[in-house]
Formats: C-alpha cells, structure tokens, sequence
C-alpha cells in the first residue's frame, strides 16, 4: 500500500499519495485523476514510476474518506489553490521540475495549472482527457454534444442525488463497462466516495459557458495527449485542434477506452516513460 | 506491423532510413543499356504474338520492360503528388502518432526517388533508339492530363482510400515483377535488372505502409459513409486501374510516327499487323487473362497480399475476371 499524507488547504485538508523519489532532487510527477475515481486509480503507474520521480497522488476531496464537501469547495479556482499549496509543500523554492499527468477532469486540472509556469511545470499529460479551453472549442462538434449528455444530466440535482446517493453502484458499474474496464478489475471495487465530487460538474458547465466566447488560451508547456480511441464520452483530439491550444504538443492514440491507462497500462507507461525521458533531456540541453 | 506500436513503426523507420539507396551513387548509371538484351523475361508460348521472331521478340520485351518502367514511375509520382490530400488531411484527422507521420514522409521521400530512376531509365532508353525522351514518353503510360489524380482526390475528400489500394497494388506488382527479372537476370539489360532490385528491396521494406494508413482508415472512421467507401474504394481502384491500363495500351498506335527514327520502332510497328490478324475478343481476353504482366495489372484482386487485405476490410471487387497464370511459364 501507499503513505498518505495530507496538506492543510485553507479550511481543508488536502489528502495525497507521497512516493519520494531517490533523493530531493528528483523532480515531481503529479498524477491528477478523474471521475469517479480516486488517487488508487493509477496505481499502475504509481508502481512503474516510483523510485525516479518523487511521485504524487493528490485524492479529489471526498474520495478517500468520503466526507461531505460543500459545493462551493470545489470550483475548479478552490482546487487550483489546492495544488499549488501542495506543490509548494514539496517544491519550495521551485528547483525541481514538475510534470503533471492527468486523466478525464484531472486533465482540467492539470492543464489549468499549466498555463500559469509559476510552479517549474516541465511537461504535462493528457490521458483522455483535455483542457477545458479545448473542451469548449469542441462547441460546435455535433459528435462531443451527443457523447456529452451526461454533463447535461448532471446539472440536475435530482440526477446527482440518484447517482451518487441512491444508486453509485449501478451507476459506476454502467461507467466502467461503458468504458471497457473487464469485470474483474480492481476499480470496480469503488464506492460512493469517488463520486464524492460530482458537483464539479456544474462549475465547469457554468465556467464552460462563460468560456463560449472567449479567447482561446495556448498552452506553452510540451504536451502530450494519450488517447483509448474508443472513448465514448470524448472525441480523441484531431492535429488541428491541438494546434490551436498547445504550442508543442504530440497526439498517440491506443486501441482501448476512456480507463486506457488500466486496460492497457503497459503501453501508457512505456510511452509516459519515453516522453518523461525525452523533456528531462530537453531540459538538460536548454 | 501494429499501426499503435510505436516502437515497431520507428525501428522499422530506421532501418529503412539505414539501408535506403541513392538514386546517383548507388546505381551505376555510367554501364549505360544494353540495347540487345532484353528488359523483361516473355513467356516462351509467346501468348499474344505467336510466331514472334528473335528480334521481334527481343523489342516485345524491351517495349514491355519500358511499359512497366513508366507505368510504376508515373503511378508513383502520382501518389506523391496526392500526398496532400490523401496522407497529409488522413493523418490530420486520425493522429494515431508521430511515427506515422514520419514513416509516411520517409514513404514518400522514396517513392519520388524511385519515380526519378525510373524516368531517368526511360530517358536513357530514348537516347539509345534515337529520339527525345518526351517521344519515347508520348507512347508509354502516363497519368498527365487523366482525370485519374482528381478523382482519387475527390475519393479522399469524401473519406476514401481508393488511392492506397493503388498504391498497395503498385507495390506488389513492382516486387511481383522483380521476381520474374530475378530468375533471368544473366540476360536481362544490367542496368534495368539494377533499377528495379533496388526499387524491389525498398518496396519491401515499406510496402506495409498502405496496410497502415487502411487499417488506419479502418479504425478510426465511423462515419457511415466512410463505411460505405470502405466496401467501394477497391472497385475504384480497380476500375480506374482497368481504364488507365487500356488508355494507356492504345497509345502503341503512335508507334509508326517513329517508325523511321530506329529499327526498334519500326520492328514494334510491324507487331500491329501481327495483332490486327486476331479476333479482337480473343486478344481482350488474352489481355486480361494470360498476358504477362499486363493480366496482372489488370486483375488487382488477384493479388496475393491484397486478397488477405480485402478480407481483413471488408472491401468488394469488380467480379467475373478469371485468375491469371501464376508465374510466367516457361520464362526465357
């Protein structure tokens, strides 16, 4: 198992995973989950990673413990702040390079984080999962409208409370098969707690829509989107759409679904792996 | 080759980008032709012009080695010239990764070099039976001014792969005939035996790229239209393959505007006499059945690897062609 730890944010404790790496110069690989799962969710990687990155897990609030979170604790801003106060706990005087690993809403995470370089951001990855500047550029896709529905539902309290109250079995089971997780998979042993965070959906609904007519934001940080092509929530990224948000950013696609880095954990980790080494080089050479 | 295995897609890059040739050093373009010996191995049944003499026989064969020598340089340069909205747009929209991309540019990188050797084959060949190159070239196939590269254009745009069929095709063809030449090498021209082993060790080695971007196509489409394409693209292919090759077989009739510049146009032009004595139904059917090399463009289907890629996507043909003979019998 894994040493948790926690940083006190604000008003809340911020609960993570912590694998130290070699030494204190080993620089930081963030893994931001995403929903409903929890930190536990990347434990493939945790294991392959572990030892040469001082590995990071933060859990989402309520998936670990399951507590009551009120609504207004997690917009994307609050939980923004929570990394970053994580962050500096860990890298304080900002010498270690920071590489960030998201997946689903994580990515949401995790490419907000990035567009501000304050924190020795090095490179970030998408796994399935985009930024929500390109979330909303994809307004116009008839496709990611009709793979979107369940955003729609879950503007609805009376939505939320059946999924994460009444009924978060079922529901997390109809997700995992829908997203080709085998019946046997340690995932599908979570419970309520990872659909502690369902609320979020409403804020980035709301943030999505005042987002609709903005200015498209690029991010400057290399990135790398890996992608299970049959998804069935979120188009995989076309080169052009990248292009638009990202200044320098690299597209692998995989058979598999929207959980590829369970279902198909080898190869992620062996393309992670490749990318991570290719940045620290880049690094070392600027 | 897995089209998601990167690490596969870039050693094969590598040692293709290893072993690759140079069109200037690497073939000896200063042995010059050998205009006595022939370019491609006949069947000695001598199936479409039966009481061929020697000399008759030696100029079928270097006017059939020029056909082949033409037809893959200008299918090839015709590709390339395609690249943009076949390979280029495709990538764009199905970005499985980098690897590809960089397989697909050295792919083409060799197509155009492979194009050039074979142009710059032909040019020589013209100097030899005295004309100018654009004299030899009025005669043998060419894809200028055929609505070929537009409608496989068109095809692409409305998510097609016809052209990759072609491609598939050419390239099995180009290794098919490399064996046939192979077998005769001791008598065959040098040069022309050198162009087209180099040509065939290359075609080897990326020949599975049509393979990728079809199964690339094969995956990611979800259009139903795409799907439907999927199922057509080959006829396509096929059927503008079958137009093309016949357009192309009729500009021989230009033969006898050079009749009086070598004896080896004048020896051709005799051959038409030869051919106008048999029944038109029966040489169509020779043509398409039994000729040597000629049956085997025509019938794509045919094609043992792109038999197992039909399969694997589904796609249909033009039915009713019988299978041409395996191999050429008895080759001289």
């Amino acid at each position: 198992m894994y040493s948790i730890d926690s940083v006190l944010c604000n008003d809340k404790l911020l609960q993570y995973i912590d694998i130290p790496g070699k030494n204190d110069e080993s620089p930081l690989l963030v893994f931001l989950h995403g929903f409903p799962d929890n930190a536990y969710g990347w434990e493939f990687q945790l294991n392959e990673f572990k030892g040469n990155y001082h590995v990071l897990a933060p859990f989402m609030h309520g998936t670990l413990n399951g507590e009551d979170i009120p609504n207004d604790r997690i917009t994307l801003e609050k939980i923004r702040k929570d990394l970053a106060t994580l962050l500096i706990k860990m890298n304080p005087d900002n010498q270690r390079e920071v590489y960030i690993v998201g997946h689903d809403l994580g990515c949401f995470l995790g490419t907000a984080f990035s567009v501000n370089s304050r924190f020795n951001v090095k490179g970030l990855i998408n796994i399935n999962g985009v930024g929500l500047d390109q979330y909303v550029g994809r307004k116009f896709s008839f496709t990611q409208w009709r793979r979107s529905y369940y955003v729609i539902l879950a503007q609805f309290n009376v939505v939320r409370s059946l999924v994460s109250k009444v009924m978060p079995k079922a529901f997390l089971n109809i997700i995992y098969t829908l997203c080709g997780i085998e019946k046997n998979n340690p995932i599908r042993n979570n419970d309520r707690k990872v659909l502690s965070s369902i609320y979020i959906y409403r804020y980035l609904f709301k943030k999505a829509a005042t987002m609709v007519f903005g200015k498209e934001t690029k991010i400057a940080v290399p990135t790398l989107f890996i992608w299970g092509k049959d998804d069935r929530f979120l188009n995989f990224p076309t080169k052009k759409e990248v292009d638009k948000f990202c200044t320098n950013a690299t597209i692998r696609i995989l058979p598999g679904g929207h959980w590829v880095l369970r279902t198909d954990f080898v190869h992620v980790n062996r393309i992670i792996k490749k990318t991570l080494g290719q940045w620290q080089a880049q690094a070392v050479t600027v | 080759m897995s089209l998601y295995n990167e690490a596969k897609l870039q050693r094969d890059l590598e040692i293709q980008k290893l072993k690759g040739w140079d069109l200037d050093k690497d073939i000896n373009w200063s042995q010059g032709i050998d205009i006595t010996k022939p370019l491609l191995p006949l069947d000695t049944n001598a199936i479409l012009f039966p009481n061929a003499s020697e000399e008759q026989r030696l100029v079928i064969s270097q006017m059939m080695g020029l056909i082949v020598a033409s037809t893959i340089s200008e299918l090839e340069e015709m590709a390339n010239r395609l690249k943009g909205p076949t390979w280029e747009k495709v990538l764009n929209k199905f970005p499985v990764n980098p690897e590809m991309y960089e397989l697909g540019e050295h792919f083409y990188e060799d197509e155009v070099k492979h194009s050039i050797a074979f142009k710059r084959y032909i040019e020589m060949f013209a100097k030899e039976v005295n004309v100018e190159p654009a004299q030899l070239e009025s005669i043998l196939p060419s894809s200028k001014g055929s609505s070929l590269k537009h409608i496989y254009k068109y095809n692409s745009m409305a998510g097609g792969m016809a052209v990759w069929w072609l491609i598939a095709a050419v390239e099995e063809e180009s290794v098919l005939f490399y064996e046939y030449i192979r077998n005769s090498k001791q008598t065959v021209d040098p040069l022309y035996n050198q162009v087209h082993k180099l040509h065939f060790e290359e075609e080897i080695r990326h020949k599975s790229y049509a393979n990728l971007m079809l199964q690339l196509n094969n995956d990611f489409a979800r259009a139903p239209f795409g799907k439907i394409l999927q199922k057509l693209d080959f006829i396509l292919a096929e059927v503008l393959n079958i137009s093309w090759t016949f357009n192309q077989l009729f500009k021989v009739k230009k033969l006898r505007q050079l009749a009086e510049h070598h004896e080896f146009f004048r020896i051709l032009a005799g051959l038409e006499d030869m051919l106008k004595g048999q029944n038109s139904l029966s040489v169509l059917n020779t043509l398409f059945t039994t000729a040597p090399y000629i049956s085997n463009t025509l019938n794509l289907s045919e094609h043992k690897n792109l038999k197992e890629m039909m399969k694997r996507y589904g796609a249909l043909s033009v039915p009713g062609f019988s299978a041409p003979t395996q191999g050429l019998p008895c080759i001289r």
